[in-house]
Protein backbone atom coordinates (compact mmCIF):
# COMPACT_ATOMS: atom_id res chain seq x y z
CA UNK A 1 0.00 0.00 0.00
CA UNK A 2 0.93 3.75 -0.59
CA UNK A 3 -0.17 6.43 1.55
CA UNK A 4 -0.46 10.12 1.06
CA UNK A 5 -2.67 13.33 1.64
CA UNK A 6 -4.82 15.27 -0.39
CA UNK A 7 -3.24 19.12 -0.71
CA UNK A 8 -4.83 22.58 0.59
CA UNK A 9 -5.52 22.49 -3.47
CA UNK A 10 -7.31 19.40 -3.22
CA UNK A 11 -5.03 17.71 -5.32
CA UNK A 12 -3.60 13.98 -4.13
CA UNK A 13 -0.19 13.84 -3.33
CA UNK A 14 1.98 10.65 -2.67
CA UNK A 15 5.83 10.88 -2.06
CA UNK A 16 8.16 8.86 -4.22
CA UNK A 17 11.64 8.28 -3.81
CA UNK A 18 13.84 8.16 -6.97
CA UNK A 19 17.29 6.74 -7.24
CA UNK A 20 16.59 5.71 -3.84
CA UNK A 21 17.65 9.15 -2.27
CA UNK A 22 15.57 11.79 -3.52
CA UNK A 23 12.15 12.39 -1.99
CA UNK A 24 9.97 13.97 -4.45
CA UNK A 25 6.13 15.14 -3.95
CA UNK A 26 4.10 14.11 -7.10
CA UNK A 27 0.51 15.20 -7.42
CA UNK A 28 -1.81 12.19 -8.92
CA UNK A 29 -3.11 13.20 -12.52
CA UNK A 30 -5.50 10.85 -13.69
CA UNK A 31 -6.05 13.07 -17.05
CA UNK A 32 -2.05 11.76 -17.72
CA UNK A 33 -1.17 8.73 -19.47
CA UNK A 34 2.18 8.81 -18.76
CA UNK A 35 4.11 7.27 -15.73
CA UNK A 36 5.87 10.38 -13.99
CA UNK A 37 6.91 14.00 -14.83
CA UNK A 38 9.77 16.24 -13.64
CA UNK A 39 11.18 19.27 -13.95
CA UNK A 40 13.88 19.83 -16.21
CA UNK A 41 16.07 21.03 -13.41
CA UNK A 42 14.97 17.96 -11.27
CA UNK A 43 16.14 15.77 -14.12
CA UNK A 44 19.39 17.45 -14.47
CA UNK A 45 19.70 17.30 -10.54
CA UNK A 46 19.38 13.72 -10.33
CA UNK A 47 21.64 12.72 -13.97
CA UNK A 48 18.55 10.53 -15.03
CA UNK A 49 19.38 9.01 -18.36
CA UNK A 50 18.13 9.93 -21.50
CA UNK A 51 15.71 7.57 -23.09
CA UNK A 52 14.08 8.99 -26.41
CA UNK A 53 11.63 11.70 -27.17
CA UNK A 54 7.42 11.28 -27.78
CA UNK A 55 4.61 13.87 -29.15
CA UNK A 56 2.19 14.84 -26.11
CA UNK A 57 -1.36 15.94 -26.50
CA UNK A 58 -1.62 18.86 -24.12
CA UNK A 59 -4.63 20.30 -22.52
CA UNK A 60 -5.26 23.07 -25.40
CA UNK A 61 -5.32 20.10 -28.10
CA UNK A 62 -1.60 21.20 -29.33
CA UNK A 63 1.34 18.67 -29.91
CA UNK A 64 4.36 19.46 -27.76
CA UNK A 65 7.95 16.88 -28.40
CA UNK A 66 8.66 15.89 -25.22
CA UNK A 67 12.04 14.77 -23.66
CA UNK A 68 12.04 11.51 -21.89
CA UNK A 69 14.09 9.73 -19.31
CA UNK A 70 14.51 6.62 -16.99
CA UNK A 71 14.46 6.48 -13.64
CA UNK A 72 14.63 3.86 -10.81
CA UNK A 73 11.67 4.66 -8.39
CA UNK A 74 10.37 2.89 -5.07
CA UNK A 75 7.18 1.90 -5.55
CA UNK A 76 5.22 0.31 -2.85
CA UNK A 77 8.46 -1.47 -1.34
CA UNK A 78 9.59 -2.19 -4.74
CA UNK A 79 12.17 -0.71 -7.36
CA UNK A 80 10.71 -0.25 -10.69
CA UNK A 81 11.63 1.50 -14.07
CA UNK A 82 9.74 4.23 -15.64
CA UNK A 83 9.71 6.77 -17.80
CA UNK A 84 9.58 10.51 -16.80
CA UNK A 85 8.17 12.83 -18.84
CA UNK A 86 10.39 16.39 -18.69
CA UNK A 87 7.64 18.85 -18.08
CA UNK A 88 8.32 22.49 -16.56
CA UNK A 89 5.00 21.13 -14.10
CA UNK A 90 4.28 20.44 -10.64
CA UNK A 91 6.08 16.57 -10.53
CA UNK A 92 2.61 14.84 -11.77
CA UNK A 93 2.09 11.14 -11.11
CA UNK A 94 0.18 9.53 -14.00
CA UNK A 95 -2.08 6.44 -14.98
CA UNK A 96 0.75 4.20 -16.35
CA UNK A 97 2.27 4.22 -12.79
CA UNK A 98 -1.08 3.59 -11.13
CA UNK A 99 -1.50 0.50 -13.31
CA UNK A 100 -3.24 -2.15 -11.06
CA UNK A 101 -3.46 -0.20 -8.19
CA UNK A 102 -6.86 0.69 -6.57
CA UNK A 103 -7.05 4.60 -6.13
CA UNK A 104 -9.04 6.25 -3.56
CA UNK A 105 -8.83 9.67 -1.97
CA UNK A 106 -10.79 12.04 0.64
CA UNK A 107 -10.71 15.10 -0.91
CA UNK A 108 -10.33 17.57 2.22
CA UNK A 109 -7.36 19.15 2.96
CA UNK A 110 -5.04 16.70 4.97
CA UNK A 111 -7.42 14.16 4.14
CA UNK A 112 -5.78 10.41 3.36
CA UNK A 113 -4.42 9.08 -0.16
CA UNK A 114 -4.26 5.18 -0.37
CA UNK A 115 -3.08 3.45 -3.32
CA UNK A 116 -3.73 -0.45 -2.94
CA UNK A 117 -2.28 -2.87 -5.17
CA UNK A 118 -5.22 -4.74 -7.19
CA UNK A 119 -5.31 -8.71 -6.17
CA UNK A 120 -3.96 -10.60 -8.95
CA UNK A 121 -7.11 -12.55 -9.39
CA UNK A 122 -8.72 -9.31 -10.21
CA UNK A 123 -6.72 -7.65 -12.12
CA UNK A 124 -8.19 -7.43 -16.00
CA UNK A 125 -5.17 -7.55 -18.03
CA UNK A 126 -4.74 -9.59 -21.26
CA UNK A 127 -3.61 -12.55 -19.63
CA UNK A 128 -7.10 -13.09 -18.20
CA UNK A 129 -8.82 -12.07 -21.54
CA UNK A 130 -9.81 -15.41 -23.49
CA UNK B 1 19.24 24.23 -20.23
CA UNK B 2 21.40 21.35 -20.37
CA UNK B 3 19.16 18.05 -18.98
CA UNK B 4 21.67 15.06 -20.42
CA UNK B 5 23.46 14.24 -23.69
CA UNK B 6 20.73 15.19 -26.19
CA UNK B 7 23.24 14.71 -29.02
CA UNK B 8 19.95 15.77 -32.22
CA UNK B 9 17.54 18.24 -31.87
CA UNK B 10 14.03 17.07 -30.81
CA UNK B 11 12.23 17.96 -33.83
CA UNK B 12 14.94 16.67 -35.83
CA UNK B 13 14.35 13.17 -34.12
CA UNK B 14 10.77 13.33 -35.06
CA UNK B 15 10.74 14.85 -38.55
CA UNK B 16 13.14 12.04 -39.07
CA UNK B 17 10.62 9.12 -36.74
CA UNK B 18 7.85 10.14 -38.41
CA UNK B 19 9.22 9.81 -42.15
CA UNK B 20 10.87 5.78 -40.87
CA UNK B 21 7.42 5.20 -39.65
CA UNK B 22 5.27 6.61 -42.67
CA UNK B 23 7.42 4.84 -45.32
CA UNK B 24 8.58 1.59 -43.14
CA UNK B 25 6.43 0.71 -40.36
CA UNK B 26 2.95 1.51 -40.53
CA UNK B 27 1.91 -0.42 -43.44
CA UNK B 28 3.36 -3.41 -41.84
CA UNK B 29 2.75 -2.90 -38.37
CA UNK B 30 -0.54 -0.87 -38.26
CA UNK B 31 -3.29 -3.05 -39.02
CA UNK B 32 -4.83 -4.59 -35.66
CA UNK B 33 -2.17 -2.84 -33.66
CA UNK B 34 -4.10 0.50 -32.69
CA UNK B 35 -2.94 1.99 -29.49
CA UNK B 36 0.67 -0.03 -29.14
CA UNK B 37 3.77 1.24 -29.26
CA UNK B 38 6.38 1.58 -31.80
CA UNK B 39 10.03 2.65 -30.50
CA UNK B 40 12.31 3.80 -33.53
CA UNK B 41 16.08 4.53 -33.91
CA UNK B 42 15.94 7.22 -36.48
CA UNK B 43 19.95 6.75 -36.75
CA UNK B 44 19.44 3.22 -38.30
CA UNK B 45 15.50 2.75 -39.04
CA UNK B 46 15.42 -0.28 -36.44
CA UNK B 47 12.21 -0.62 -35.10
CA UNK B 48 10.27 -2.48 -31.80
CA UNK B 49 6.45 -3.05 -30.94
CA UNK B 50 5.12 -3.30 -28.07
CA UNK B 51 2.13 -2.72 -25.80
CA UNK B 52 3.76 0.04 -23.37
CA UNK B 53 6.87 2.88 -24.35
CA UNK B 54 9.10 1.37 -21.78
CA UNK B 55 9.20 -2.28 -23.31
CA UNK B 56 9.07 -0.92 -26.58
CA UNK B 57 12.09 1.29 -26.21
CA UNK B 58 14.28 -1.12 -23.68
CA UNK B 59 14.10 -4.10 -26.13
CA UNK B 60 15.59 -1.66 -28.96
CA UNK B 61 18.45 -0.20 -26.60
CA UNK B 62 19.28 -3.97 -25.81
CA UNK B 63 19.52 -4.46 -29.79
CA UNK B 64 21.16 -1.07 -30.42
CA UNK B 65 22.08 0.74 -27.29
CA UNK B 66 23.16 4.23 -28.74
CA UNK B 67 19.84 3.93 -30.17
CA UNK B 68 18.21 7.93 -30.78
CA UNK B 69 14.56 6.48 -30.18
CA UNK B 70 11.28 8.10 -31.26
CA UNK B 71 7.79 6.80 -29.96
CA UNK B 72 4.72 6.70 -31.89
CA UNK B 73 1.13 5.54 -30.64
CA UNK B 74 -0.45 3.46 -33.34
CA UNK B 75 -3.61 5.57 -34.98
CA UNK B 76 -2.57 8.08 -32.28
CA UNK B 77 -1.46 11.70 -33.10
CA UNK B 78 0.25 11.59 -29.28
CA UNK B 79 1.97 8.81 -27.33
CA UNK B 80 0.32 10.53 -24.10
CA UNK B 81 -1.99 12.94 -23.14
CA UNK B 82 -1.33 15.49 -20.51
CA UNK B 83 -4.44 17.75 -20.59
CA UNK B 84 -3.94 19.88 -17.29
CA UNK B 85 -1.00 21.30 -18.99
CA UNK B 86 -0.72 24.15 -21.74
CA UNK B 87 2.38 24.73 -23.80
CA UNK B 88 3.37 27.68 -21.48
CA UNK B 89 3.83 25.30 -18.87
CA UNK B 90 5.60 22.27 -20.84
CA UNK B 91 9.31 22.64 -22.19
Amino acid sequence: MINGLVNAKLEACIRLSIKGAHEIETVIDTGYDGYLTLPPATVALLNLQHFGRDRVALGDGSLQIFELYLASVVWDGQVRTVVVDAAETAPLAGTALLSDYDFSARFVPGGPVTLTRVPVEESVGEASLP
Amino acid sequence: MAVAVVQSTAEEVARLGDAIYERNVRARLAAGNEGKIVAIDVRTGAYELADDLLTAGLRLRVRLPEAELWFVRIGHAAVHRLPRRTPQECV
